[in-house]
Protein backbone atom coordinates (compact mmCIF):
# COMPACT_ATOMS: atom_id res chain seq x y z
CA UNK A 1 0.00 0.00 0.00
CA UNK A 2 1.32 3.39 -1.11
CA UNK A 3 2.59 5.77 1.77
CA UNK A 4 2.87 8.50 -0.35
CA UNK A 5 1.28 9.39 -3.57
CA UNK A 6 2.12 12.44 -5.82
CA UNK A 7 -0.49 12.59 -8.65
CA UNK A 8 0.30 15.02 -11.22
CA UNK A 9 1.86 17.89 -9.88
CA UNK A 10 2.85 21.00 -11.11
CA UNK A 11 4.48 23.98 -9.58
CA UNK A 12 6.51 27.12 -10.30
CA UNK A 13 8.98 29.61 -8.87
CA UNK A 14 7.78 32.77 -10.31
CA UNK A 15 6.84 32.50 -14.35
CA UNK A 16 9.13 29.52 -14.30
CA UNK A 17 7.63 25.75 -14.41
CA UNK A 18 9.73 23.66 -11.81
CA UNK A 19 7.67 20.23 -12.12
CA UNK A 20 4.99 19.66 -15.17
CA UNK A 21 2.77 16.96 -14.16
CA UNK A 22 4.75 14.55 -12.10
CA UNK A 23 2.93 11.26 -10.61
CA UNK A 24 4.90 9.01 -8.71
CA UNK A 25 4.57 7.07 -5.27
CA UNK A 26 6.13 5.20 -2.42
CA UNK A 27 5.22 2.11 -0.80
CA UNK A 28 5.98 1.86 3.13
CA UNK A 29 8.95 0.55 3.72
CA UNK A 30 10.50 1.31 0.70
CA UNK A 31 13.52 3.46 -0.09
CA UNK A 32 12.51 4.98 -3.83
CA UNK A 33 15.11 7.27 -5.43
CA UNK A 34 14.63 10.23 -7.65
CA UNK A 35 17.84 10.41 -9.75
CA UNK A 36 18.46 13.79 -12.35
CA UNK A 37 20.34 16.49 -13.35
CA UNK A 38 20.59 19.98 -11.79
CA UNK A 39 17.72 21.49 -11.98
CA UNK A 40 15.38 18.67 -13.10
CA UNK A 41 12.75 19.14 -10.50
CA UNK A 42 14.31 17.09 -7.57
CA UNK A 43 14.56 19.42 -4.88
CA UNK A 44 11.27 21.06 -5.68
CA UNK A 45 9.74 17.80 -5.82
CA UNK A 46 10.84 17.23 -2.29
CA UNK A 47 9.64 21.04 -1.12
CA UNK A 48 6.07 20.20 -2.56
CA UNK A 49 6.08 17.74 -0.47
CA UNK A 50 7.29 19.08 2.46
CA UNK A 51 4.88 22.11 2.33
CA UNK A 52 7.18 24.18 1.54
CA UNK A 53 6.35 25.12 -1.62
CA UNK A 54 2.80 25.11 -3.16
CA UNK A 55 1.87 23.21 -6.00
CA UNK A 56 -0.44 24.99 -8.56
CA UNK A 57 -2.12 21.68 -9.11
CA UNK A 58 -1.96 17.99 -8.72
CA UNK A 59 -2.13 16.44 -5.12
CA UNK A 60 0.01 14.98 -2.64
CA UNK A 61 -1.37 11.94 -0.65
CA UNK A 62 0.21 10.94 2.78
CA UNK A 63 -1.70 7.70 3.74
CA UNK A 64 -4.59 8.88 1.44
CA UNK A 65 -4.86 11.77 2.79
CA UNK A 66 -3.77 15.30 0.92
CA UNK A 67 -1.04 17.08 2.11
CA UNK A 68 -1.16 19.77 -0.55
CA UNK A 69 -3.25 23.13 1.80
CA UNK A 70 -0.96 22.02 4.44
CA UNK A 71 1.76 24.57 6.15
CA UNK A 72 5.10 22.93 6.20
CA UNK A 73 4.75 22.92 9.91
CA UNK A 74 1.33 20.56 9.65
CA UNK A 75 3.33 18.50 6.97
CA UNK A 76 5.93 17.68 10.09
CA UNK A 77 3.12 16.88 12.29
CA UNK A 78 1.62 13.97 9.94
CA UNK A 79 5.07 11.96 9.93
CA UNK A 80 6.98 13.72 7.28
CA UNK A 81 10.85 14.60 7.93
CA UNK A 82 13.41 15.83 5.24
CA UNK A 83 17.08 16.27 5.39
CA UNK A 84 17.38 19.74 3.47
CA UNK A 85 20.22 19.90 0.91
CA UNK A 86 22.68 21.62 1.99
CA UNK A 87 21.60 19.50 5.28
CA UNK A 88 20.56 22.82 7.11
CA UNK A 89 22.04 22.38 10.04
CA UNK A 90 21.65 25.59 12.36
CA UNK A 91 24.76 27.18 12.73
CA UNK A 92 24.59 29.15 15.58
CA UNK A 93 22.62 26.58 18.08
CA UNK A 94 24.32 23.41 19.55
CA UNK A 95 24.21 19.85 18.37
CA UNK A 96 21.79 18.90 21.50
CA UNK A 97 19.71 22.24 20.33
CA UNK A 98 19.62 20.84 16.57
CA UNK A 99 18.37 18.04 18.15
CA UNK A 100 16.19 18.81 19.91
CA UNK A 101 14.20 21.36 17.62
CA UNK A 102 14.30 17.94 15.61
CA UNK A 103 11.71 17.04 17.98
CA UNK A 104 9.64 20.15 18.40
CA UNK A 105 6.38 18.86 16.99
CA UNK A 106 6.91 16.07 19.98
CA UNK A 107 6.05 16.75 23.72
CA UNK A 108 6.64 13.43 25.02
CA UNK A 109 10.28 14.85 27.00
CA UNK A 110 11.19 11.56 28.17
CA UNK A 111 11.06 9.66 25.46
CA UNK A 112 12.77 12.78 23.44
CA UNK A 113 15.90 12.30 25.89
CA UNK A 114 15.46 8.59 25.33
CA UNK A 115 15.92 9.34 21.86
CA UNK A 116 18.69 12.21 21.48
CA UNK A 117 20.48 9.20 23.89
CA UNK A 118 19.77 6.61 21.01
CA UNK A 119 21.20 8.55 18.80
CA UNK A 120 24.49 9.21 20.54
CA UNK A 121 24.76 5.65 20.54
CA UNK A 122 25.12 5.95 16.99
CA UNK A 123 26.65 8.96 16.53
CA UNK A 124 29.15 8.58 19.24
CA UNK A 125 30.94 12.22 17.25
CA UNK A 126 27.58 13.98 17.73
CA UNK A 127 27.76 13.17 21.42
CA UNK A 128 31.21 14.71 21.75
CA UNK A 129 30.46 17.37 20.12
CA UNK A 130 26.88 17.66 21.60
CA UNK A 131 28.02 21.35 23.34
CA UNK A 132 29.61 22.81 19.84
CA UNK A 133 27.60 24.85 17.68
CA UNK A 134 26.37 23.55 14.48
CA UNK A 135 28.64 25.80 12.43
CA UNK A 136 31.74 24.29 13.64
CA UNK A 137 31.00 20.52 12.63
CA UNK A 138 32.40 18.98 9.39
CA UNK A 139 30.72 18.64 6.24
CA UNK A 140 30.33 14.47 7.50
CA UNK A 141 29.10 15.60 11.03
CA UNK A 142 26.66 18.29 9.64
CA UNK A 143 25.08 15.50 8.00
CA UNK A 144 25.04 12.93 10.69
CA UNK A 145 23.34 15.79 12.47
CA UNK A 146 20.77 16.58 10.08
CA UNK A 147 19.72 12.91 9.24
CA UNK A 148 19.48 12.83 13.35
CA UNK A 149 17.78 15.86 13.57
CA UNK A 150 15.39 14.39 11.16
CA UNK A 151 14.88 11.08 12.78
CA UNK A 152 14.08 12.74 15.98
CA UNK A 153 10.60 13.62 14.36
CA UNK A 154 10.03 10.25 14.50
CA UNK A 155 8.69 10.62 10.79
CA UNK A 156 6.66 7.56 9.26
CA UNK A 157 8.39 9.16 5.79
CA UNK A 158 11.87 10.55 5.35
CA UNK A 159 13.10 12.91 2.85
CA UNK A 160 16.40 12.98 1.96
CA UNK A 161 17.72 15.86 -0.29
CA UNK A 162 21.57 14.78 -1.60
CA UNK A 163 22.68 13.40 1.55
CA UNK A 164 26.16 12.64 -0.71
CA UNK A 165 26.77 16.47 -1.78
CA UNK A 166 30.49 17.48 -1.12
CA UNK A 167 31.17 14.80 0.88
CA UNK A 168 34.20 12.37 0.50
CA UNK A 169 34.08 9.18 -1.08
CA UNK A 170 34.46 7.20 2.13
CA UNK A 171 31.86 9.70 3.90
CA UNK A 172 29.62 8.91 1.30
CA UNK A 173 29.81 5.34 2.26
CA UNK A 174 28.74 5.56 5.62
CA UNK A 175 25.95 7.78 4.13
CA UNK A 176 24.28 5.21 2.34
CA UNK A 177 25.29 2.55 5.15
CA UNK A 178 23.14 4.67 7.88
CA UNK A 179 20.53 5.44 5.52
CA UNK A 180 19.93 1.45 4.76
CA UNK A 181 19.94 0.87 9.00
CA UNK A 182 17.36 3.88 9.24
CA UNK A 183 15.18 1.90 6.41
CA UNK A 184 15.48 -1.64 8.24
CA UNK A 185 14.25 0.28 11.55
CA UNK A 186 10.88 0.84 9.48
CA UNK A 187 11.06 4.47 8.09
CA UNK A 188 10.38 4.69 4.39
CA UNK A 189 12.65 6.64 2.21
CA UNK A 190 12.44 9.66 -0.42
CA UNK A 191 15.97 9.86 -1.87
CA UNK A 192 16.74 12.63 -4.23
CA UNK A 193 20.40 12.13 -5.34
CA UNK A 194 22.65 12.80 -8.40
CA UNK A 195 24.79 10.49 -7.01
CA UNK A 196 22.79 7.93 -9.15
CA UNK A 197 25.63 5.18 -8.82
CA UNK A 198 24.85 5.05 -4.95
CA UNK A 199 21.86 5.93 -4.95
CA UNK A 200 20.71 2.78 -7.25
CA UNK A 201 22.52 0.72 -5.07
CA UNK A 202 20.34 1.25 -2.06
CA UNK A 203 16.87 1.73 -3.44
CA UNK A 204 14.48 -0.84 -4.57
CA UNK A 205 12.89 1.39 -7.23
CA UNK A 206 13.39 4.83 -8.92
CA UNK A 207 12.15 7.44 -11.20
CA UNK A 208 14.46 9.44 -13.57
CA UNK A 209 13.48 13.06 -13.56
CA UNK A 210 14.42 15.42 -16.65
CA UNK A 211 13.48 18.74 -16.69
CA UNK A 212 10.27 18.99 -14.28
CA UNK A 213 8.77 15.46 -16.05
CA UNK A 214 9.39 11.64 -15.01
CA UNK A 215 10.93 10.29 -18.12
CA UNK A 216 11.43 6.48 -16.96
CA UNK A 217 10.59 4.61 -13.46
CA UNK A 218 11.65 1.17 -13.13
CA UNK A 219 13.22 -1.04 -9.80
CA UNK A 220 16.23 -0.09 -9.06
CA UNK A 221 18.20 -3.02 -11.06
CA UNK A 222 15.85 -2.36 -14.09
CA UNK A 223 17.41 1.40 -14.01
CA UNK A 224 21.18 0.12 -13.58
CA UNK A 225 20.83 -1.78 -17.00
CA UNK A 226 19.22 1.14 -18.86
CA UNK A 227 21.35 2.18 -21.40
CA UNK A 228 19.84 5.87 -21.10
CA UNK A 229 20.80 5.80 -17.42
CA UNK A 230 24.14 3.89 -17.78
CA UNK A 231 25.08 6.88 -19.92
CA UNK A 232 23.12 10.17 -18.42
CA UNK A 233 23.79 9.14 -15.03
CA UNK A 234 26.15 6.41 -14.38
CA UNK A 235 29.17 7.79 -16.87
CA UNK A 236 29.10 4.10 -18.43
CA UNK A 237 29.04 4.53 -21.99
CA UNK B 1 36.01 74.09 34.71
CA UNK B 2 36.51 71.67 36.99
CA UNK B 3 36.24 67.96 37.76
CA UNK B 4 34.01 66.67 40.46
CA UNK B 5 34.74 62.68 41.23
CA UNK B 6 31.44 62.34 42.86
CA UNK B 7 29.45 64.51 40.92
CA UNK B 8 30.47 62.50 38.33
CA UNK B 9 30.39 58.86 39.43
CA UNK B 10 26.49 60.67 39.92
CA UNK B 11 26.32 61.15 36.27
CA UNK B 12 27.33 57.39 35.25
CA UNK B 13 24.58 56.39 37.57
CA UNK B 14 22.52 58.68 36.05
CA UNK B 15 23.69 57.17 32.71
CA UNK B 16 22.83 53.60 33.82
CA UNK B 17 19.07 54.65 34.38
CA UNK B 18 19.01 55.99 30.91
CA UNK B 19 20.54 53.27 29.63
CA UNK B 20 18.20 50.63 31.25
CA UNK B 21 15.56 52.33 29.71
CA UNK B 22 17.44 52.33 25.98
CA UNK B 23 18.13 48.50 26.64
CA UNK B 24 14.79 47.30 27.64
CA UNK B 25 13.37 49.53 24.06
CA UNK B 26 16.70 48.38 22.43
CA UNK B 27 15.78 44.75 22.99
CA UNK B 28 12.35 44.89 21.14
CA UNK B 29 14.26 46.03 17.77
CA UNK B 30 16.90 43.61 17.67
CA UNK B 31 14.77 41.03 18.51
CA UNK B 32 12.29 41.65 15.37
CA UNK B 33 15.18 42.12 13.24
CA UNK B 34 16.47 39.26 14.12
CA UNK B 35 13.31 37.31 13.33
CA UNK B 36 12.17 39.36 10.45
CA UNK B 37 15.38 41.40 9.30
CA UNK B 38 12.82 44.60 9.87
CA UNK B 39 13.02 47.73 11.65
CA UNK B 40 10.06 47.59 13.45
CA UNK B 41 10.06 51.93 13.62
CA UNK B 42 6.54 51.62 15.96
CA UNK B 43 8.23 50.52 18.54
CA UNK B 44 8.41 53.64 20.35
CA UNK B 45 4.77 54.03 19.97
CA UNK B 46 3.97 50.76 21.75
CA UNK B 47 6.08 52.40 24.06
CA UNK B 48 4.22 54.92 24.54
CA UNK B 49 1.32 53.04 24.75
CA UNK B 50 2.56 50.79 27.84
CA UNK B 51 3.10 54.21 29.87
CA UNK B 52 -0.37 55.07 28.89
CA UNK B 53 -2.17 52.46 29.87
CA UNK B 54 0.21 51.83 32.81
CA UNK B 55 -1.04 55.61 34.28
CA UNK B 56 -4.81 55.33 33.27
CA UNK B 57 -4.28 51.76 35.11
CA UNK B 58 -3.04 53.47 38.29
CA UNK B 59 -4.95 56.24 38.11
CA UNK B 60 -7.77 53.90 38.74
CA UNK B 61 -5.93 52.41 41.45
CA UNK B 62 -5.73 55.61 43.44
CA UNK B 63 -9.91 56.19 42.61
CA UNK B 64 -10.06 53.10 44.52
CA UNK B 65 -7.16 53.84 47.17
CA UNK B 66 -5.14 50.60 46.50
CA UNK B 67 -2.57 53.24 45.78
CA UNK B 68 -2.80 54.98 49.35
CA UNK B 69 -3.55 51.44 51.19
CA UNK B 70 -0.59 49.11 49.12
CA UNK B 71 1.81 51.44 47.20
CA UNK B 72 3.29 48.26 45.94
CA UNK B 73 0.64 45.96 44.83
CA UNK B 74 -0.67 49.33 43.27
CA UNK B 75 2.55 49.89 41.64
CA UNK B 76 2.53 46.13 40.37
CA UNK B 77 -0.40 45.77 38.66
CA UNK B 78 0.44 49.21 37.12
CA UNK B 79 3.25 47.56 35.47
CA UNK B 80 1.42 44.53 34.63
CA UNK B 81 -1.41 46.44 33.06
CA UNK B 82 1.48 48.12 30.93
CA UNK B 83 3.21 45.40 29.50
CA UNK B 84 0.02 43.47 28.84
CA UNK B 85 -1.21 46.75 26.87
CA UNK B 86 2.18 46.91 25.04
CA UNK B 87 1.93 43.57 24.31
CA UNK B 88 -0.86 43.55 22.64
CA UNK B 89 -0.43 46.54 20.82
CA UNK B 90 2.48 44.90 19.25
CA UNK B 91 1.43 41.97 18.59
CA UNK B 92 -1.47 43.60 16.59
CA UNK B 93 0.56 45.93 14.71
CA UNK B 94 2.38 42.84 13.41
CA UNK B 95 -0.86 40.56 12.31
CA UNK B 96 -2.31 43.55 10.78
CA UNK B 97 0.63 46.18 9.25
CA UNK B 98 3.77 43.41 8.52
CA UNK B 99 2.66 39.77 8.31
CA UNK B 100 0.59 40.55 4.87
CA UNK B 101 4.14 42.19 3.80
CA UNK B 102 5.92 39.25 4.96
CA UNK B 103 6.58 38.12 1.16
CA UNK B 104 7.10 41.83 -0.17
CA UNK B 105 10.02 43.92 -1.19
CA UNK B 106 11.92 44.97 2.03
CA UNK B 107 10.82 48.66 1.85
CA UNK B 108 7.50 47.87 2.14
CA UNK B 109 6.97 46.94 5.68
CA UNK B 110 9.62 49.78 6.66
CA UNK B 111 6.97 51.96 5.55
CA UNK B 112 4.00 50.20 7.06
CA UNK B 113 6.10 50.46 10.09
CA UNK B 114 6.64 54.12 9.94
CA UNK B 115 2.75 54.30 9.29
CA UNK B 116 1.90 52.60 12.18
CA UNK B 117 3.70 55.09 14.15
CA UNK B 118 2.28 57.62 13.22
CA UNK B 119 -1.18 55.86 13.35
CA UNK B 120 -0.34 55.06 17.22
CA UNK B 121 0.33 58.40 17.84
CA UNK B 122 -2.39 59.86 16.89
CA UNK B 123 -4.60 57.29 17.83
CA UNK B 124 -3.97 58.06 21.51
CA UNK B 125 -3.94 62.18 20.68
CA UNK B 126 -7.12 62.02 18.95
CA UNK B 127 -9.32 59.45 21.45
CA UNK B 128 -11.22 62.08 22.96
CA UNK B 129 -12.20 63.27 19.76
CA UNK B 130 -12.56 60.51 18.04
CA UNK B 131 -14.92 59.60 20.75
CA UNK B 132 -16.97 62.59 20.69
CA UNK B 133 -17.57 62.06 16.51
CA UNK B 134 -18.81 58.84 16.78
CA UNK B 135 -20.79 59.48 19.92
CA UNK B 136 -22.52 62.36 18.66
CA UNK B 137 -23.45 61.04 15.74
CA UNK B 138 -27.14 61.93 14.69
CA UNK B 139 -29.66 60.87 12.09
CA UNK B 140 -31.60 64.03 11.94
CA UNK B 141 -32.94 64.18 15.46
CA UNK B 142 -32.40 61.10 16.50
CA UNK B 143 -29.11 60.72 18.57
CA UNK B 144 -27.17 57.16 18.35
CA UNK B 145 -26.09 57.71 22.05
CA UNK B 146 -27.93 59.06 24.80
CA UNK B 147 -26.38 62.11 26.20
CA UNK B 148 -25.04 60.25 29.48
CA UNK B 149 -23.59 57.41 27.63
CA UNK B 150 -21.51 60.27 25.33
CA UNK B 151 -20.58 61.89 28.13
CA UNK B 152 -19.28 58.75 29.82
CA UNK B 153 -17.17 57.30 26.66
CA UNK B 154 -15.70 61.19 26.25
CA UNK B 155 -14.81 61.46 30.15
CA UNK B 156 -12.94 57.93 29.91
CA UNK B 157 -11.20 58.71 26.99
CA UNK B 158 -10.70 61.59 28.10
CA UNK B 159 -8.77 59.50 30.84
CA UNK B 160 -7.11 57.71 29.08
CA UNK B 161 -5.50 59.51 26.02
CA UNK B 162 -5.95 62.94 24.67
CA UNK B 163 -3.50 65.86 23.48
CA UNK B 164 -2.07 67.05 26.73
CA UNK B 165 0.58 65.83 29.07
CA UNK B 166 -0.51 63.41 31.35
CA UNK B 167 1.35 63.04 34.99
CA UNK B 168 1.97 59.91 36.59
CA UNK B 169 1.43 60.41 40.55
CA UNK B 170 5.47 60.22 42.30
CA UNK B 171 5.67 56.89 42.94
CA UNK B 172 9.28 56.80 43.63
CA UNK B 173 9.71 59.85 45.48
CA UNK B 174 12.48 61.82 46.22
CA UNK B 175 14.11 60.06 48.24
CA UNK B 176 17.34 58.54 48.21
CA UNK B 177 20.75 57.44 50.44
CA UNK B 178 24.34 58.70 50.12
CA UNK B 179 27.66 56.76 50.15
CA UNK B 180 30.42 59.39 50.74
CA UNK B 181 29.26 62.25 48.35
CA UNK B 182 27.68 60.27 46.17
CA UNK B 183 24.05 60.64 46.15
CA UNK B 184 21.59 57.97 44.77
CA UNK B 185 17.83 58.34 44.70
CA UNK B 186 15.86 54.98 45.28
CA UNK B 187 14.43 55.67 42.04
CA UNK B 188 17.27 55.41 39.72
CA UNK B 189 18.18 51.97 41.65
CA UNK B 190 15.00 50.79 41.27
CA UNK B 191 14.67 51.11 38.03
CA UNK B 192 18.48 49.99 37.28
CA UNK B 193 17.61 46.32 39.71
CA UNK B 194 14.02 45.86 37.34
CA UNK B 195 15.73 46.07 34.14
CA UNK B 196 18.92 44.13 35.00
CA UNK B 197 15.93 41.31 36.68
CA UNK B 198 13.89 42.04 33.61
CA UNK B 199 16.84 41.54 31.06
CA UNK B 200 18.33 38.15 33.11
CA UNK B 201 14.77 36.88 32.28
CA UNK B 202 14.91 37.44 28.83
CA UNK B 203 18.34 35.89 28.40
CA UNK B 204 17.23 32.59 30.17
CA UNK B 205 13.86 32.09 27.91
CA UNK B 206 15.71 32.67 24.61
CA UNK B 207 18.71 30.39 25.73
CA UNK B 208 16.33 27.72 27.34
CA UNK B 209 13.02 27.90 26.21
CA UNK B 210 11.49 25.77 23.77
CA UNK B 211 10.60 29.42 22.76
CA UNK B 212 13.80 30.55 22.77
CA UNK B 213 15.24 28.37 20.81
CA UNK B 214 12.43 28.23 17.99
CA UNK B 215 13.52 32.15 17.94
CA UNK B 216 16.36 31.62 17.08
CA UNK B 217 16.07 28.83 14.79
CA UNK B 218 13.67 31.17 12.72
CA UNK B 219 15.96 34.04 13.07
CA UNK B 220 18.54 31.84 11.51
CA UNK B 221 16.64 30.14 8.62
CA UNK B 222 12.46 30.12 8.41
CA UNK B 223 12.32 27.41 5.86
CA UNK B 224 14.72 25.29 7.73
CA UNK B 225 12.47 26.19 11.21
CA UNK B 226 9.50 25.12 9.72
CA UNK B 227 10.95 21.74 8.34
CA UNK B 228 11.33 21.13 12.43
CA UNK B 229 7.43 21.64 12.57
CA UNK B 230 7.69 25.12 13.89
CA UNK B 231 4.91 27.36 13.24
CA UNK B 232 6.61 30.97 12.50
CA UNK B 233 4.12 32.90 12.44
CA UNK B 234 3.60 31.81 15.79
CA UNK B 235 7.19 32.40 16.66
CA UNK B 236 6.94 36.03 15.22
CA UNK B 237 3.68 36.72 17.12
CA UNK B 238 5.50 35.86 20.09
CA UNK B 239 8.93 37.56 19.53
CA UNK B 240 6.68 40.95 18.86
CA UNK B 241 4.83 39.82 22.44
CA UNK B 242 7.90 39.69 24.25
CA UNK B 243 9.47 42.91 22.76
CA UNK B 244 6.49 44.65 22.78
CA UNK B 245 6.08 43.72 26.68
CA UNK B 246 9.51 44.63 27.46
CA UNK B 247 9.05 48.04 25.79
CA UNK B 248 5.87 48.68 27.90
CA UNK B 249 7.76 48.17 31.10
CA UNK B 250 10.19 50.64 29.77
CA UNK B 251 7.09 52.74 29.36
CA UNK B 252 5.44 52.80 32.55
CA UNK B 253 9.15 52.85 34.29
CA UNK B 254 9.97 56.14 32.49
CA UNK B 255 6.15 57.31 33.03
CA UNK B 256 7.18 56.77 36.67
CA UNK B 257 10.47 58.31 36.92
CA UNK B 258 10.04 61.27 34.65
CA UNK B 259 6.17 61.19 35.86
CA UNK B 260 5.17 63.39 32.70
CA UNK B 261 4.24 60.91 29.23
CA UNK B 262 2.58 62.44 25.95
CA UNK B 263 1.48 60.64 22.49
CA UNK B 264 4.73 61.67 21.38
CA UNK B 265 7.27 60.11 23.87
CA UNK B 266 7.94 57.45 21.86
CA UNK B 267 9.99 58.83 19.45
CA UNK B 268 13.47 60.31 20.77
CA UNK B 269 13.56 57.22 23.00
CA UNK B 270 12.60 55.04 20.30
CA UNK B 271 15.13 56.00 17.94
CA UNK B 272 17.70 56.11 20.73
CA UNK B 273 16.91 53.00 21.40
CA UNK B 274 17.25 52.25 17.88
CA UNK B 275 20.81 53.95 17.94
CA UNK B 276 21.81 51.29 20.88
CA UNK B 277 20.46 48.32 18.79
CA UNK B 278 23.05 49.25 16.36
CA UNK B 279 25.74 49.65 18.32
CA UNK B 280 25.54 46.95 20.10
CA UNK B 281 24.89 45.06 17.20
CA UNK B 282 21.21 44.74 15.75
CA UNK B 283 19.90 41.23 16.01
CA UNK B 284 21.69 40.59 18.60
CA UNK B 285 20.16 40.08 21.93
CA UNK B 286 22.99 40.57 24.89
CA UNK B 287 24.05 43.24 22.26
CA UNK B 288 20.70 45.39 22.22
CA UNK B 289 21.48 45.66 26.22
CA UNK B 290 25.12 46.45 26.03
CA UNK B 291 23.94 49.22 23.57
CA UNK B 292 21.75 50.83 25.06
CA UNK B 293 23.87 51.08 28.63
CA UNK B 294 26.58 51.72 26.61
CA UNK B 295 24.50 54.89 25.37
CA UNK B 296 23.07 56.07 28.40
CA UNK B 297 26.79 56.23 29.71
CA UNK B 298 28.48 57.92 26.00
CA UNK B 299 25.36 60.39 26.59
CA UNK B 300 26.43 61.29 30.10
CA UNK B 301 29.93 61.78 29.63
CA UNK B 302 29.61 63.61 26.35
CA UNK B 303 27.44 66.53 28.50
CA UNK B 304 30.68 66.28 30.60
CA UNK B 305 32.64 68.19 28.22
CA UNK B 306 29.39 69.58 26.03
CA UNK B 307 26.38 71.58 26.99
CA UNK B 308 23.61 68.83 28.28
CA UNK B 309 21.31 69.99 25.10
CA UNK B 310 23.78 68.37 23.18
CA UNK B 311 23.07 65.17 24.57
CA UNK B 312 20.97 63.99 21.61
CA UNK B 313 23.68 64.88 18.98
CA UNK B 314 26.19 62.62 20.91
CA UNK B 315 24.08 59.85 20.69
CA UNK B 316 23.00 60.29 16.70
CA UNK B 317 26.54 60.89 15.88
CA UNK B 318 27.39 57.39 17.69
CA UNK B 319 25.37 56.12 15.33
CA UNK B 320 26.28 57.75 12.32
CA UNK B 321 29.78 57.27 13.88
CA UNK B 322 28.92 52.93 14.02
CA UNK B 323 26.94 52.83 10.63
CA UNK B 324 30.27 54.01 8.88
CA UNK B 325 32.97 52.14 10.51
CA UNK B 326 31.56 49.51 12.52
CA UNK B 327 28.20 48.58 11.04
CA UNK B 328 27.57 45.31 12.65
CA UNK B 329 27.64 46.79 16.14
CA UNK B 330 30.21 45.66 18.81
CA UNK B 331 28.56 42.45 19.18
CA UNK B 332 27.18 41.81 15.88
CA UNK B 333 28.29 39.81 12.93
CA UNK B 334 28.53 39.77 9.19
CA UNK B 335 24.90 39.46 7.87
CA UNK B 336 24.47 37.29 5.68
CA UNK B 337 23.02 38.24 2.13
CA UNK B 338 20.32 35.53 2.20
CA UNK B 339 18.97 37.70 5.47
CA UNK B 340 18.46 40.66 3.73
Amino acid sequence: MPLLEIHDLHAYYGNIQALKGISLNVDQGEIVTLIGANGAGKTTTLRVVSGLLKPSQGKVLLNSQDLSEYKAHEVVDQGVAMVPEGRGVFSKLTVFENLELGAYSRSDKVEIQEDIERIFGIFPRLKERRTQVGGTLSGGEQQMLSTARALMARPSLLLMDEPSMGLAPVLIESVFESLLEINKQGTTILLVEQNAHMALQVASRGYVLQTGEIVLSDTADGLRENEMVQKAYLGIE
Amino acid sequence: MGFDVSSFIEQLINGLTVGSFYALIALGYSMVYGVLTMINFAHGEIFMVGAYVGLYTMNRLVDVGLYDSSKILAVGITFIAGTIGAAITGVTVERLAYRPLRRAARLAPLISAIGMSIFLQEFIRLLPNMGEAITSISIGSFTLFPENIQTAVVGFLQEFGGSRVKTYPGVFGVGGFDIGDIHITYSRLIILIMSVLTMLGLYFLVRYSRLGKAMRAVAEDKDIASLMGIDIDQVISRTFLIGSALAGIAGVMMGMFYLQIRPTMGFVPGIKAFTAAVLGGIGNIPGAMLGGYALGLGEVIGVQFLPAVYKDIVSFSILVLILIFKPTGILGEVLAEKKM
